[in-house]
């Protein structure tokens, strides 16, 4: 099943060494991701969905100095808002996914401070396994976004 | 694997903490955010409209 989602994402992070050039690292919190797995009838509910990027910066790349390319590796955890009660218990549980993500993109320094920046992630995130007594279900998402951003530096 | 998590995010918080120097917040937005989801229920995956047929299993999460 393919969904396609539009979404804001909010970040915090720090940046290594004392220039702009340095590796970025940084906690995400994805606002309003949906589900895309239909296990359980939880396609299409809310997930709370946060992420931890590295982004590897490579100033050598560009020939501008104002330009800083990176490459991205980060983990991706959500988890969903629903819960669902276990089968033949009065337990409820949730559904939780981790994954990995692979980017490439580029920072543009409009100031010493401030940045936009443009990138593309590919993520694959597997689901908690499940089963009922019947079956073992898996489920898993590949991912592809592509982004735009504004960052301030202090 | 819980135990497996905690343990990486504990490290690239060390990590950053170690080697950061400066803090910054960021505001990002996707413009195409493609998620495709396969999901195998005893062995057979499930794409697109067949996947309204299930939806209504009732689940657990596995004790092994």
């Amino acid at each position: 099943m393919t969904s396609h989602q539009i979404l804001p994402h909010l970040k915090l992070g720090k940046v290594s060494g004392d220039d702009k050039k340095g590796n970025h690292y940084e906690f995400v919190y994805n606002m309003g991701e949906k589900s895309a797995n239909i296990t359980g009838g939880l396609y299409g509910s809310a997930l709370t969905s946060f992420s931890f990027n590295w982004n590897i910066t490579t100033p050598d790349l560009s020939q501008m100095d104002e330009l800083v390319p990176y490459f991205r590796l980060g983990i991706n955890y959500a988890i969903s808002q629903d819960k669902y009660r276990a089968r033949g218990t009065s337990s409820e549980e949730n559904y939780s996914a981790l994954g990995l993500i692979l980017g490439v993109g580029s920072y543009y320094y409009i100031d010493k401070n401030i940045n936009c920046y443009v990138g593309f992630d590919y993520g694959y995130r597997q689901w908690d396994k499940l089963s009922n007594d019947w079956y073992d279900i898996e489920s898993n998402d590949k991912i592809k976004k592509l982004y735009i951003g504004l960052g301030y530096e202090f | 694997m819980k135990t497996i998590t905690n343990t990486t995010i504990l490290a690239l918080i060390l990590t950053t903490y170690t080697q950061a120097s400066s803090w910054y917040i960021g505001v990002e937005q996707s413009l195409m955010n493609n998620i495709d989801n396969t999901t195998k229920i005893d062995g057979h995956s499930y794409h697109n409209d067949k996947s309204s047929n299930i939806t209504s299993f009732k689940i657990r999460k596995s004790i092994r």
